[in-house]
């Protein structure tokens, strides 16, 4: 059933949207009503996120370059989800409330904060685009025990932060605004993808600045892998929480995500195998701006206007 | 109900229909002052401190999850103020404010004491409830967004009692100075403003600041007349400008 339900929300023609609103009678059932589908006319677009929504070192300057960031960007080098709605509709707004350092769960800007000042804006954006997760992992301490995620937070810690902020979405948002939920990428496969991209470099600047030292201080591939698993468990608590969201709010949001699970290799943020050329040189971290584009594509076509299937060619590019 | 919770109530449905919030009834109830009672049951009081340093705040926790249940060390819940979402991870034996000590954590809930009070909190829940906090422990506020509210006399107080609490390296990332705080002591005035083991600071104010000139650089915090102070920090990977507004 909820395997339906994703298919519904990747298809955007009238034709299969009575579909669509066919199953979904169906469907109510067991709490996902047709009127999921109700959406308006985009106006305005906000991003909930981290240091990759503000575009962070994605022109290969150290710091924040909101104009490269895949959400709110203008930058014609990434063709951000912001640029891709205001071609179709102009008059687009975006106001992004993204922080660097933000996790999903921790701290005082994570997604359900955010999710707050969304809600304090004048006015109320009618899309939604939240990026989180990379900080769960890479703030979390490496642990020297015998499991390495000891120190992480659970799957349902995670799913329970997306789903304090996606309530606080539905309690002020207009009706019919979409919200979109990307999946995390596996921030394990950091480890190899530095060490292609500027060996030594990177262990130096890994170690000097203490970047994600819970995957790049661990030479074990196997532990890596352990923190691999777990964020595949915090993306199945993500698709999960968005199809119970749905059913929560279905007479008022849309809400979408990129994630279809683990086996769907490649066709989301979180099992693209990102390698060596996909991150930044200089702080052998964050996208850079074809990163950033690859992001931008794959948010688009998992989003109310794109086209799913076409994730492998985003991400291929 | 009692008559103040019902009053609480009905100034809740009335305020609703005006986008609103009332004053819930653990607000009514909970805000304010606390007596010498109350402070000799905290479990975590601030060594001879008097009644008139601390004040009772109204908050609801949500426990969102719990991590490596049981009584280790490793295990610990992540709990968040519903009214800002800020979180925390607690462990066994910390507390939330001076009052509220952690006593078990399983994959099903938390166990809180507060005096002779014991809660049961299950993964998801809300707990509306009070937390009894000193005035240190407001003398920083993190207000979101990398920006904090800090209090200079409070700060001045905390500096002379527990000192500043740290100790910091030169290095250089990607040509650009800076100094890595090599440790920062609990308690200290580092970790007061928000500062961790490990972080990089790249300037105070638009200048790159020596080992020696870190604290003079930051005391301009103590000074009422300072307005902001900004600070240039990368935590991990990411790197940014955090905000320290007098109030």
């Amino acid at each position: 059933m909820v395997h339906l339900t994703e298919k519904c929300s990747a298809k955007r023609h009238l034709s299969l949207r009575r579909v669509c609103l066919a199953l979904g009678v169906g469907m109510g059932m067991v709490g996902v009503s047709a009127s999921a589908h109700a959406q308006s006319a985009p106006s305005k677009l906000a991003g909930i996120g981290d240091s990759i929504s503000q575009g962070y070192s994605a022109n290969g300057w150290l710091g924040e370059h909101p104009d490269f960031g895949f959400v709110q960007g203008t930058d014609a080098a990434v063709n951000s989800v912001y640029s891709r709605f205001k071609a179709r509709v102009p008059s687009m707004a975006v106001q992004s409330v993204s922080v660097s350092g933000a996790e999903m769960v921790g701290g005082s800007n994570n997604a359900a904060a955010q999710a707050a000042r969304i809600c304090q804006q004048a006015q109320k954006p009618n899309r939604v685009v939240l990026e989180l997760g990379g900080n769960d992992v890479c703030n979390r301490a490496r642990s020297s025990g015998a499991d390495p995620t000891t120190n992480m937070y659970s799957a349902t810690t995670y799913r329970n932060a997306l789903k304090a902020a996606i309530d606080t979405l539905a309690g002020c948002l207009p009706q019919g605004a979409v919200v979109q939920v990307m999946s995390m990428p596996r921030v394990d496969y950091l480890y190899e993808a530095g060490i292609q991209r500027r060996g030594l470099y990177c262990q130096g600047v890994w170690s000097l600045a203490g970047i994600c030292r819970i995957v790049t201080g661990e030479t074990n591939a196997a532990r890596r892998a352990s923190v691999g698993a777990r964020i595949n468990e915090y993306n199945e608590a993500l698709g999960a929480e968005v199809s119970a969201a749905q059913a929560r709010h279905a007479a008022k949001l849309r809400i979408l995500t990129d994630w279809q699970g683990v086996a769907a290799s490649g066709r989301s943020l979180g099992t693209y195998r990102f390698t060596g050329p996909d991150i930044n040189g200089a702080d052998c971290f964050h996208p850079y701006s074809s990163g950033q584009r690859k992001l931008a594509c794959v948010a688009w076509e998992t989003g109310e206007f794109g086209v799913a299937a076409n994730v492998p060619s985003c991400v291929a590019q | 109900m009692n008559k103040t919770k019902q009053r609480g109530v009905a100034l809740g449905l009335g305020l609703a229909s005006l986008g609103m919030s009332a004053c819930t009834p653990a607000q009514i109830d909970n805000q304010g002052a606390v007596d010498e009672a109350e402070v000799r049951s905290l479990a975590a009081p601030e060594p001879g401190a008097s009644a008139g340093e601390y004040q009772r705040r109204a908050v609801t926790l949500r426990l969102f999850g719990t991590q490596g249940g049981g009584s280790g060390e490793a295990a610990f819940a992540t709990i968040a103020e519903t009214d800002t979402w800020q979180t925390r991870d607690v462990r066994i034996g910390q507390t939330l404010g001076r009052n509220l000590v952690l006593t078990a954590v399983t994959s099903e809930g938390v166990r809180l004491r507060d005096g002779a009070r014991s809660l049961w909190v299950p993964v998801g829940a809300d707990l509306p409830t009070a937390l009894i906090e000193h005035q240190y422990d407001r003398a920083v506020r993190d207000e979101g967004d990398h920006v904090y509210s800090v209090q200079p006399a409070l700060l001045k107080r905390l500096l002379a009692r527990y000192g500043f609490g740290g100790a910091a390296e030169q290095v250089t990332l990607a040509d650009q100075p800076a100094l890595r705080l090599s440790v920062v002591a609990p308690g200290g005035l580092l970790q007061r403003l928000g500062f961790a083991d490990g972080d990089l600071i790249f300037a105070v104010d638009g200048e790159a600041p020596t080992p020696a000139g870190l604290q003079p650089a930051l005391a301009r915090l103590l000074q009422p007349e300072s307005g902001a102070v900004l600070v240039r920090v990368a935590h991990g990977h990411s790197q940014w400008e955090a905000t320290y507004r007098t109030r």
